[in-house]
């Protein structure tokens, strides 16, 4: 194109200097038909060379010294002219040279038009450039934003949208269309809107940048978490032209840290509230984390756990007693112990512990600790053990009793069949005895001789001393188990005379009885045991010395008052035999339950031990001596009173005569327990009131005469219940029914003369 | 209850000595009228029937028979009779139960036969008596 302008500029050139020859022609002709012919040409060389000179020809020195000469051949022609007088030609030459020059203006107004035109081609051609470049880059720009998923706005200086990017469409559901121009803080509800409204009067007031997370909202309401940067921008020449905001989203990681901080808040929670101290520790023994039970026990803040040394939080004896499990935790190894420390607060406890290495990759970044206090288990393991153990003892114990009880029940057995076969004895000397004491009896009424009475007495002898036997032997029979003490003991000499015969009978041949029992003693306990036992030391006595190579073979019961420890009144019953005596050995052991030196079979199968558990039962004790010169079993038992085994009675019972049958029965129970009784209406000096209903105001008239007085009512409960001022009399009344048995009766009787204690008991003459 | 002819005693007892023996002393003993013995609880009945006794002196422990269902029995169709059972047994259960079927008493035959004829006295005035071996069931366990 430059080579097209250029040739068609030389072809201007050629037509300027052409039409510049044809003008000099006509001027020539029309001035100086006569004159030189050299002007025109040499104008039209001097027009040439200068148009060249002008334009910078190359031919420059050739053309100015053409130029030169043509000058000087112009200004010759005008000089000659002038002196020819030939003004025509000078004129004609001026006009010559006025013609050039204009032609040399023209020439050169049109090149520095065209210069000049040239040089606003070059720029609009460099700025065409630049143009194409830049829309080449805003190109790219825009598909760099578009591919941008942060979301890009952009703003002016008032707030005025003028960009927005597809990630801020993503974002916040508006669209470019929706947001272009339009004042962004309007979108925002409040008090977002004036958050956003503070960060752009913030960067409007000079600040450059702009940053922040708040709580967006989308288009649809939801909530949008944003982390949101501002900048103000600037135009090249440096003026503040807009705003760009670059918004990322932080929904996601809120949510997520909203997880990790409700899980690490139910974290704390749960571990808080765990009784254990938990605790996290790092490879370097340091503290990372506590639970409150580890800060509490600890009393210091977690704030001061947290990064302190084991070994500056834990007292220097608890460290020391959980340091190698330390060290196995922090070398890789799970660790689970269980030892007694002291707490901080001085409190010892059973602590069991678990060290749990945390490991990642191989390397040990620390361990958990997992502290229980097991203090109440283990006691409760203790107490248990102390339990398992008493309870193994208990069983053992309750074994050897078991075994004891069944020793005595094979025991009991060979009782029982010795008592029956001593009650069927005894039942049938009673059938005979009584027949042969019915004839002795007629025979003693007729008149014998002498030698027949003599006769008829021992006969009756015998008789009576079939007759002991009889009696002890039911006295043997009698059920130990069934048969209470009663308000009477025993009496002693009277006992004797019973169960003599029957002792003796049960010794062995050749050893003798001998009985010192003094008048007036008596024992508080019942006559059947206390022929059982005594039986049972005879016959040990007896046995001892049979075959004994002794002198005297005797067996020797008596018995003298004497005072326990507490000056309480007691008996001494001693049984002693002249035997060789006991060995120290068997001595020691002769009350033990399983100890015998006998042949079973030969006695009567109650060992000593049972012996001394009847008189334990009935307060008594026994112990043993042995010697060369026998064995002596001594007996002490509590005396019994006077009056119980006397026949005055200890207290006296009103049975109301409108009793029937019921005080028929109630009177003679009343007598056997020892009571006197009155039958008839007369009650002021009873104790014990016998009677069918009564009102209730004479039931309590009664009562009201001492605080021991007692009634049995034959009648229903409803008739008679005594009510008013008398706490605690409903106690003393016993309603037995109508007709009561005679069971019934019996227990209501004994248990209102047993109530009277042995302060009150007095004996009365009826 | 007694008559101006003495007191009619009637005796059943399976022991055929006693019975004779008794019936020998009652015979002769004052204020009592003896009206037989038996071993036979059917001819005991035949005999209260007729003879109409005041005492009944009944032995407990006789073979094949129910010497407590008698007893009710007499209790039931003669109450004029007073029934006093004479046995060699003291069991508490035999007293308790003779009470309660209608005895009068209760002896154990190791009484002497005056303090029985006395006793038999007693029960025919109305009272209910125990032997002295009998009244160690009263002091047993209640």
């Amino acid at each position: 194109m430059a080579l097209a302008a250029g040739h068609r500029r030389s072809v201007l050139e050629a037509a300027a200097a052409l039409g510049a020859v044809a003008l000099a022609l006509a001027w020539e002709a029309l001035f100086r038909p006569g004159g030189a012919a050299w002007s025109p040409f040499l104008a039209v060389a001097v027009a040439v060379t200068l148009l060249a000179w002008w334009r910078g020809a190359r031919v420059a020195v050739p053309a100015l010294v053409a130029g030169w000469l043509g000058c000087t051949l112009l200004f010759a022609d005008v000089r000659r002219g002038i002196l020819q007088g030939d003004v025509r030609q000078s004129v004609g030459v001026l006009l010559h040279l006025v013609l050039v020059g204009l032609v040399v203006l023209l020439a050169e107004q049109k090149n520095r038009v065209l210069r000049r035109a040239r040089e606003a081609e070059a720029v609009l051609e460099h700025k065409r450039s630049r143009l194409a470049e830049a829309l080449e880059d805003a190109s790219r720009a825009a598909t760099i934003l578009s591919s941008v998923r942060e979301a890009i706005i952009v703003l002016d200086l008032n707030g005025l949208v003028t960009y927005w990017g597809q990630g801020a469409t993503d974002l916040f559901g508006w669209t470019t269309r929706e947001m272009l121009g339009r004042f962004l803080p309007d979108r925002y509800p409040e008090p977002v809107r004036e958050r956003v409204m503070a960060g752009l009067q913030q960067i409007a007031s000079g600040e450059l940048n702009w940053e922040g997370e708040f709580e967006d909202v989308h288009r649809d309401g939801s909530s949008v978490w944003i982390h949101a940067r501002a900048h103000r921008y600037s135009d090249a020449s440096g003026r503040p032209v807009g705003i760009i905001g670059v918004a990322y989203d932080l929904t996601a990681r809120k949510q997520a840290e909203e997880e990790a901080r409700a899980s690490a808040e139910t974290l704390r929670l749960v571990t808080d509230a765990l009784p254990a101290y938990i605790s996290y520790v790092g490879a370097d023994e340091r503290y990372r984390w506590a639970n409150k039970s580890f800060e509490e026990v600890h009393g210091v803040p977690r704030s001061r756990i947290v990064g302190s040394r084991v070994a500056e939080v834990l007292s220097p004896d608890i460290y020391a007693s959980v340091q190698p499990y330390i060290a196995r935790a922090l070398a890789g190894e799970p660790v689970r112990f269980e030892t007694s420390i002291t707490r901080p607060d001085g409190v010892p406890v059973v602590v069991q512990g678990t060290y749990l290495p945390d490991m990642e990759a191989g390397r040990v970044r620390g361990y958990f600790a997992l502290i229980l206090d097991v203090t109440e288990r283990y006691e409760a393991d203790q107490e248990l053990r102390r339990h398992r153990e008493h309870l193994e003892t208990l069983v053992i114990e309750r074994t050897a009793e078991v075994q004891e009880a069944h020793r005595r029940e094979r025991e009991h057995g060979r009782l029982a069949a010795i008592g029956t076969l001593a009650a069927g004895v005894g039942h049938d000397l009673a059938n005979l005895l009584l027949p042969v004491r019915v004839r002795l009896d007629t025979l003693a009424r007729i008149d014998l001789p002498p030698a027949a009475k003599d006769d008829l007495s021992q006969a009756r002898a015998g008789l009576e001393y079939l007759q002991r036997i009889s009696t002890g032997l039911r006295l043997m029979a009698a059920d130990a188990e069934r048969t209470g003490p009663g308000p009477a003991g025993t009496d002693l000499s009277e006992w004797w005379s019973e169960v003599e015969a029957v002792f003796r009978a049960g010794l062995p041949r050749g050893v003798g009885l001998k009985g010192r029992l003094g008048k007036g003693l008596a024992v508080a306990m019942p006559k059947h045991q206390l022929t059982q036992a005594v039986f049972n030391l005879v016959q040990n006595a007896g046995e001892a010395m049979d075959g004994a190579d002794v002198e005297r073979r005797l067996v020797t019961v008596r018995a003298a008052a004497g005072r326990a420890g507490g000056g309480a009144r007691t008996v001494e019953i001693e049984v002693a035999d002249t035997g060789p005596g006991m060995p120290p050995d068997v001595l020691a052991r002769c009350f033990e339950p399983y100890f015998s030196t006998k042949t079973r079979g030969i006695a009567t199968g109650m060992g000593l031990a049972m012996v001394r558990g009847i008189f334990e039962r009935w307060g008594g004790s026994i112990t043993a001596s042995s010697g060369a010169e026998g064995t002596t079993f001594r007996i002490v038992v509590p005396e019994a009173e006077p009056a119980a085994v006397g026949e005055r009675p200890i207290c006296l019972a009103a049975v109301s005569p409108a009793l029937g049958r019921p005080g028929d029965i109630a009177t003679v129970l009343l007598e056997a327990l020892g009571v006197a009784v009155r039958r008839g209406p007369e009650i002021a000096d009873a104790d014990v009131w016998v009677t069918e209903p009564v009102e209730r105001p004479r039931l309590a008239a009664f009562l009201a005469g001492g605080p021991r007085r007692r009634v049995v009512v034959c009648g229903p409960a409803a008739e008679s219940a005594p009510a008013g001022p008398f706490p605690g009399i409903e106690k003393r009344v016993a309603f037995v029914g109508a007709d009561p048995r005679a069971g019934e009766l019996r227990r209501a009787l004994s248990a209102a003369v047993g109530d009277l204690t042995e302060g009150e008991k007095r004996a009365v003459r009826v | 209850m007694e008559t101006r002819d003495g007191i009619r005693v009637l005796f059943v007892d399976d022991n055929d000595i006693l019975g004779a023996s008794m019936g020998r002393w009652m015979t002769d003993a004052v204020g009592m009228r003896w009206l037989g013995w038996t071993d036979d609880l059917a001819a005991a009945r035949r005999m209260l029937e007729t003879g109409r006794p005041d005492v009944l002196l009944l032995d407990i422990d006789m073979p094949r028979q129910d010497t407590f269902a008698f007893l009710r029995w007499v209790a039931e169709e003669h109450p004029d009779t007073r029934v006093l059972m004479l046995s060699g047994h003291m069991r508490q259960e035999y007293v308790e139960r003779a009470l309660d079927d209608g005895a009068s008493g209760y002896i154990v035959k190791d009484e002497s036969l005056p303090t029985i004829v006395e006793f038999v006295r007693r029960a025919a005035a109305g009272e209910v008596v125990l032997s002295s071996t009998a009244r160690s069931w009263v002091t047993g366990p209640v």
